[in-house]
């Protein structure tokens, strides 16, 4: 069964398109929604959750319609992207008002909220401080408690990794897959690609509020592969290093810049970035920096729309 | 359960703005006024306070306090982006405009009705009677029906436009006071004119209009019927509305 099932759903903001035409089926699990900033995907978000209605196409969460839909909403949980909270409360008394919100006593919403909030790693003490003097991280943590704490099916989280130092970012990723394993499906969205393959291996790139691709993210990972990729290296002898990475079945061209900066194009990446170094290390070259412009969404983004 | 939750949160949120000190602090100013006029006493408490009651409390006070709480019930939320906290609870959109609503409406008659009730005692203690305290509970009730109107307008507005408060200090200074004041029939176009004619009836302050007033029925049937069109134009509105900022 699938979760959500969105069919070519347009919206657009006056002149600005935000979803053209975006049609998905998602399944069970934990699903990744990956994109570029501005592709669209909190805006898919945002009618999935019923904040906004779309102005073409169907959609639905759980078999049912996200708009005005109180009883989807008690079996979905929604942590939003921005860092807004209500500052002159604290994150306990804030979970309890969400929890009575869903419609449960006060001793099971403060049982809930207590939970919650222990589970993404709040203490004691800071549940009980006010909202206002929270660090960007424990905020982040609260959002997430927020939108757990009526045991939802469905958690849909927002760029939910943002902000967060790794010991947070740990802390939720590690939830999230836990929340899975309890049966909780999730849908992640992220503009960093290795970000949400730490947590799944489901997800739906996202560009120009359209689908590019969707499905296992090795199967996107090989389609991206083949894209030549391309390594800048900046080096105390171009020249040489160049005419060294020539010879090897990985790379496809080398470009000298100057004496100093080369562009190798390879179209097996993974075999390249084991041999980089392998010659570096061997032939004692001095190399200050290595880097891929490709290495962004954005690029890949680029090449899988142009085909 | 749900319903009463929220009302308690959003009581809870206004309460805790930094807006409601300022308003606190504006409410208390006619007890200075009051206070100056113990010092110095022209004319009798009734007719002070019924001019205090009509000129401050109800034209200016009562009218600042209804335009911040009710433009920000909804406009705020969307505009902080935490409306996706409430409106991702079991609760439907009519009932989120509704109960917020609701809440705004005792925490604005309170910041008022305390120093209405200083005020009245003040000058009772000064004139050793009580015939000013009597029409205490008349005072309460229009204050309570203004609150009731004057929300609604201004929460209908907060959902309609990004960026309300001009328009409703328009309403509220131009419409409300400018025109309740202009000779004729135009008066009866105002909100105004029906709350000061149940003030006039029920608490017997001051009537300066050329026609009579209307009975307090009728005018509480005027500004009930305008509270019913201007919630369900907000309901309609915030129902239909996309919650982006």
């Amino acid at each position: 069964m699938n979760i959500i099932s969105a069919s070519n759903l347009s919206k657009w903001y006056g002149e600005v398109i935000g979803l053209n035409q975006f049609t998905v089926d998602i399944g069970g699990g934990i699903t990744g929604i990956v994109g570029p900033n501005g592709a669209g995907k909190t805006t898919f978000i945002r009618i999935i959750t019923g904040m906004i209605r779309q102005n073409k196409g169907t959609v639905e969460v759980l078999g049912e319609k996200p708009w005005n839909n109180p009883s989807l909403n008690a079996k979905i949980g929604y942590c939003p992207e921005h860092e807004m909270l209500y500052p002159w409360m604290s994150a306990k008394e804030f979970l309890i008002a969400m929890a009575k919100m869903h419609g449960y006593s006060h001793s099971e919403s403060e049982r809930r909220a207590y939970e919650s909030l222990e589970m993404v790693g709040l203490s004691k003490k800071d549940m009980e401080r006010k909202i206002k003097g929270y660090s960007k991280g424990m905020k982040q943590k609260v959002k997430i408690a927020q939108s757990i704490v009526h045991e939802p099916e469905l958690l849909i989280l927002d760029e939910p990794l943002a902000g967060t130092d790794p010991i947070g970012r740990k802390t939720i990723i590690e939830l999230i897959r836990e929340m899975a394993k309890n049966g909780i499906h999730s849908i992640v969205s992220s503009h960093v690609l290795y970000e949400i393959e730490k947590l799944t291996e489901q997800v739906v790139l996202i560009n120009d509020g359209q689908t590019i691709a969707a499905g296992n993210v090795h199967e996107i990972r090989k389609l991206i592969d083949k894209h030549p990729h391309t390594v800048n290296v900046t080096t105390s002898n171009a020249r040489k290093l160049g005419m060294e990475l020539m010879k090897k079945e990985s790379v496809i061209s080398v470009s000298i810049i100057d004496e100093n900066h080369l562009s190798v194009k390879t179209h097996k990446p993974e075999v390249f970035y084991k041999t980089l170094p392998e010659i570096i290390v061997r032939k004692k070259y001095e190399v200050s920096e290595i880097y891929s412009p490709d290495d962004n969404l954005q690029a890949v983004f680029k090449y899988l729309v142009k085909k | 359960m749900k319903g009463v939750e929220l009302i308690k949160f959003t009581a809870k949120q206004l309460f805790s703005s930094r807006k409601t000190f300022v308003l606190i602090a504006l409410s208390f100013l006619p007890i200075v006024i009051v206070g100056a006029w113990m010092y110095q006493p022209e004319g009798s408490a009734s007719e002070l306070f019924s001019g205090v009651f009509i000129a401050i409390f109800l034209q200016f006070i009562l009218l600042i306090i209804s335009l911040l709480y009710g433009t920000s019930l909804i406009n705020s939320e969307i505009a902080n982006r935490t409306i996706s906290y409430l409106s991702t609870r079991s609760l439907r959109r009519e009932e989120i405009f509704l109960y917020r609503y609701i809440a705004s409406i005792p925490v604005g008659f309170l910041i008022v009705a305390v120093p209405v009730a200083i005020c009245l005692a003040l000058l009772d203690i000064h004139t050793g009677s009580i015939s000013t305290l009597k029409h205490l509970p008349g005072y309460y009730a229009i204050i309570l029906i203004g609150f009731i109107c004057y929300n609604a307008f201004f929460a209908f507005l907060g959902v309609m436009m990004k960026r309300p408060l001009m328009a409703g200090l328009l309403f509220a200074f131009f419409w409300e006071i400018l025109l309740a004041n202009l000779p004729g029939k135009i008066p009866y176009m105002t909100l105004m004119f029906y709350l000061r004619s149940m003030s006039h009836n029920m608490a017997d302050t001051s009537w300066s209009y050329q026609m009579e007033p209307f009975s307090t029925a009728m005018s509480a049937l005027v500004i009930l019927s305008a509270t019913a069109v201007f919630l369900l134009l907000g309901i309609f509105v915030f129902r239909n509305k996309d919650l982006v900022e």
